[in-house]
């Protein structure tokens, strides 16, 4: 029998801010991205905010609205978020080598090597909840099941400050009468699906014939039948485990709309950049080229390349990246967003193309080099490409690895 | 009310890396010696903002906290 927690922090940006300044703990609080680098919405909001109907995603104003009582806005700042929940996992490590991050705020515990029954899970899950409150002054609600999907339902079901038990005995109780939208993997589209075939809740799901759903979700579900059923044997990833790199990506939401190709083009080369500093680090070489543009009608499209020799030059991978966007966009509106996404990642290539240059290859990687090892040394604004210049786009800030703070993939 | 208010402190770390606060100086000017430290824990500062290591310890036979906080050393003073 596996003992699996699923612990979930509260409101995580909007409690650290209240840890931080205890003083706004009772107004509404809004943890919200920059409005003048057009990033105003809501991304995290406290329980009184909540009460008034503020969404995640409202844009400030709205949620301004929707609040009668005093609101306090405050900016995100990432780098504290990274720090507390670093200090959380490590709280998390003292019981369990098997421990898997699930985004900035979650993560499972496998703790079967140190409990023998569903009782003694709880009271170490009560344990971490209570040691949380009090060493890093946050709220978390704790799943324990017997398998991560039900950890993380058990998770969701009480909150804040709680803990849920999903045990073998209990489950078909418990869990089954759920609507089937809040089982993992079940989102918008494939609850639509699965609504009309009058599969409504993860009882109707897990009772289903999986040769229907396989006909209508494909293997996805019957992965899902699988999960309604507790059969998901996902184990929990160990801390020491290195995930191997799939894709490499940088992208950005402008300040302003982008209407000519050259404004385009100076985006591109400082996505391009960060993304070819990050291969350099792991010493890595891409043979797929993504470019990803959003116009300013909220429509996103993306379209890759595959190059005959993979490359880590960012010469080339801009050079690729613009050629996309002549053969792909047609500016039927401004550009508002760009990203430049590498894959299909290896390695040195041992055998280069036959018709390149050589000398030119060599001289435009020797330029990265000395580049990156600039940026390393005296930070990253000590070099800006001059077209960022002439356009005033050096200010558009491009993150680097330490800001990926979305969940990565559950299935891998 | 209460506030931070931030201190000088004279520590002693030992060949493991382990800190032993032994001495504070408030703004004042005026130095104390810290008798005894009781007890070091992680904790968060409920009342007056985020999260260290808060130390009890005993000054002139009174028991106080004293919190670690980003490298910094501070205590809640009351003021009106």
């Amino acid at each position: 029998m596996r003992y699996i927690l699923h612990s979930d922090l509260n409101n995580f940006y909007a409690s650290v801010e209240c840890l931080y300044r205890p003083e706004i703990r009772n107004s509404a609080v809004l943890v919200v991205g920059d409005e003048e680098k057009r990033h105003g919405i809501v991304l995290a909001k406290n329980y009184i905010a909540k009460r008034f109907g503020v969404q995640t995603g409202d844009t400030i104003w709205q949620a301004k609205q929707k609040c009668t009582c005093p609101v306090v806005c405050v900016p995100a700042d990432f780098e504290k978020y990274l720090k507390i929940s670093r200090v959380v996992k490590n709280i998390y490590k003292e019981y369990t080598n098997f421990v898997e991050s699930f985004g900035i705020d979650e993560a499972w515990l496998d703790i079967s090597k140190i409990v023998n029954s569903f009782e003694e899970a709880e009271r170490l899950a009560n344990e971490i909840r209570v040691r949380v409150i009090n060493e890093v002054g946050l709220t978390v609600s704790i799943g324990v099941s017997f398998n991560k999907v039900f950890a993380k339902l058990a998770s969701d079901m009480k909150k804040p400050n709680a803990v849920t038990v999903i045990t073998t005995n209990n489950f078909k109780e418990k869990v089954w009468p759920l609507p089937v939208r809040d089982l993992l993997f079940v989102g918008r589209r494939t609850g639509d699906k699965l609504e009309r075939y009058n599969i409504k809740t993860i009882g109707d799901l897990a009772n289903c014939k999986s040769e229907l759903l396989n006909t209508l979700l494909g293997k996805n579900g019957l992965m899902i039948h699988k999960f309604a059923n507790g059969l998901d044997n996902e184990p929990v990833r160990s801390i020491y485990q290195v995930d191997e790199i799939k894709s490499i990506g940088n992208s950005s939401t402008l300040p302003y709309d982008l209407t000519k190709e050259d404004e385009v083009l100076a985006i591109v080369s400082s996505l391009a950049d960060s993304v070819v500093a990050r291969m350099r680090k792991k010493n890595l070489y891409a043979s797929s080229i993504c470019l990803w543009i959003k116009d300013n009608t909220l429509n996103s499209c993306d379209h890759q390349k595959t190059l005959s020799v993979p490359t880590n030059n960012s010469k080339q991978i801009i050079d690729t990246c613009m050629q996309i966007f002549h053969e792909t966009y047609t500016w039927d509106y401004p550009v508002r967003a760009v990203g430049v996404r590498v894959s299909h990642l290896s390695g040195e290539p041992k055998q280069y193309d036959l018709f390149c240059d050589p000398k030119t290859l060599f001289k435009d990687c020797n330029m990265d080099k000395v580049a990156n090892e600039l940026k390393k040394r005296y930070g990253h604004n000590v070099l800006y490409r001059a077209s960022t210049l002439a356009k005033n786009l050096q200010s558009v800030k491009v993150e680097d690895e330490r800001h990926q703070i979305h969940p990565i993939s559950y299935i891998r | 009310m209460e506030r931070k208010e931030y201190v000088e402190v004279i520590a002693y770390f030992d060949t493991i890396g382990k800190l032993k606060p032994l001495k504070i100086r408030l703004n004042d000017g005026s130095s104390h010696v810290i008798d005894k430290v009781y007890e070091v824990r992680n904790c968060a500062d409920l009342k007056l903002g985020g999260i260290g290591v808060r130390y009890l310890v005993s000054i002139n036979n009174t028991k106080m906290y004293l919190y670690l906080q980003d490298g910094k050393w501070y205590m809640h003073v009351q003021y009106v």
